[in-house]
Order: structure tokens, then sequence, then C-alpha cells
């Protein structure tokens, strides 16, 4: 009978060791991608050309109110700027787990793509759109950016707090 | 040898439960401010319009991008939900991983 308890005891120690061994071979869940700061970075940089353009076009076009801001003289700058956030595409691409911020930079880059061939069609840009354009950029760039740093979050043992460094 | 799962499970949804806690208030914050966002596109978007500035067809493709756009910044939203509940989830984990190891060491 003692041998028979004696059995039984070592049986549940060997469950418990079995199931932390178990619980410990768990990697963890993983729903997001790994925050990555050259993303965050690449996101930072791009919005800095694109808000320093749209600078560069609302100036123009209150030089020249009456005039019509011709496409001609910005073309490099939508080129430019436009291989920039393919790049950052691309970047958000690779990435597994990563759908979300794909279709922010996808949104980027057709509203860039859309907004550009508008000004090559009509040589010129309504003043009226240039900042609400603006401002859509910056809403977006901010939400790519928030995703990213969110994903920073995942780790139980990062600072509960998106603003932080 | 006895090991009391059940206090080692409430230690653990303790841990998942605080995860949340600290986080997840800053899902509200961004709503509000996608919100603020919005509500100040749409405006503008309808002054340019009412003023002459742009005509029907701008009218309609400006608000069509508005809907991309708050569809876009509800994807940062997801993103941030699904960290939380990734830390909170982990932390569950880690917290029943340490507490069985703890008591299993105290009856080996």
């Amino acid at each position: 009978m003692q041998t028979i308890a004696l059995g039984a005891r070592w049986l549940r120690l060997f469950a418990a060791i079995a199931l932390a061994c178990l619980l410990a071979s768990c990697s963890g869940i993983k729903l997001v991608a790994d925050y990555d700061a050259d993303a965050a970075k690449s996101i930072t940089d791009s919005s800095a050309e694109v808000f320093a353009f749209y600078d560069r076009l609302i100036e123009a076009k209150a030089r020249a109110r009456s005039q019509k801001l011709s496409y001609s003289g910005f073309n490099e700058d939508w080129g430019k700027i436009e291989t920039r956030i393919r790049v950052l595409m691309v970047r958000e691409e690779a990435r597994p787990l990563n759908s979300e911020s794909q279709r922010i930079a996808g949104t980027i880059l057709e509203f860039w793509q859309k907004y550009r061939e508008a000004h090559r069609k009509n040589d010129d840009y309504a003043a009226a759109l240039l900042p609400i354009h603006r401002d859509r950029f910056q809403r977006l760039f901010t939400a790519a950016l928030l995703a990213e740093k969110a994903k920073r979050l995942a780790d139980p043992d990062s600072n509960p707090k998106l603003d932080s460094n | 040898m006895s090991i009391d799962i059940g206090s080692i499970l409430d230690g653990a949804v303790g841990a998942a439960a605080n995860a949340v806690r600290e986080t997840a208030p800053q899902v509200e914050d961004f709503l509000r401010e996608i919100g603020r966002g919005h509500e100040a596109a749409i405006k503008a978007v309808a002054e340019a319009f009412a003023t002459g500035d742009i005509d029907e067809d701008t009218f309609k493709s400006e608000m069509d991008d508005e809907a991309k756009t708050l569809e876009a910044e509800l994807q940062a939203v997801a993103v941030l939900t699904k960290a939380i509940a990734q830390r909170a989830i982990n932390a569950f984990q880690r917290a029943l991983v340490d507490g069985v190891k703890a008591a299993i060491a105290t009856v080996v």
C-alpha cells in the first residue's frame, strides 16, 4: 500500500516537471511583427521629406496664387519621394505578421501617386487642397509610426507607454 | 507534493490583467485623436467645396480619400490591440510557468 502511494507521488511529481518543461518550451504567442527601429526611422524620415515638399508647394502657390503651379518645377521631388515611399512599402511587405503596416504604407503610396498624377494632368495644384493633402499624409505617417511603436508593446518587459523612446 | 494550481492561475490572470490595464488606455487616446483629425479634414474639404475652391468630382474624390485614411488609421489601432493582447498572453504564460516552476522547486 505504501509502495502504491509512493509511486503515485512520484508520478505526480513527474507530471508536474513535465508540465513545467512543456510550458517553458513554449516560445510565446506572436500576433504582430517585432518592433523595427530602422522601419520607424524610415517612416519619420519619409514623413519629413513629404512635409518639406508640401511646404515648398504651399509657399510657391502663395507667392503666385493666380498663376498655375507648374508640374515641371516639382517633377524631380515627386519622383524622389515616391521612390522613398516605395522603399518603405517594400520594407513593410518583407516582414511577416505585418499586414496592417503594409496597408498603411500602401495607402500612403496610393495617395502619393494619385496627387502626383493630378498635378501632372492639371499642371496645377489647387491651393485649397495643398494643406488638406499635407495634413492627410501627416495622419497617415502618424498611423504608420504608431503601428510600428505599438509592436514594442507586445514585449511584456517593454515600457507600456507608446511615446517612450 | 501539492501544487496550488488555483493560486498559480490567479497570479497568471493578474499578470495578464495588469499588462492590459497599463497599455489599453492608449487605444482610447488614439481613437480620440483619429476622430478629431477626421472631423477637421471633413470640415476643410466641405469648406473648400462650399467656397467653390474645388468642384463636385474633386469633393467626392476627397471624401473617398478621407474614408481610406480613416481605414488606414484604424489599421494602426488593430496593431495596437494585437500588441496589447500579445503582451497580456505572454505575461500570463510567463507567470504560469514561473508559478509552476516555483511550486515544483519547493517540493523537489
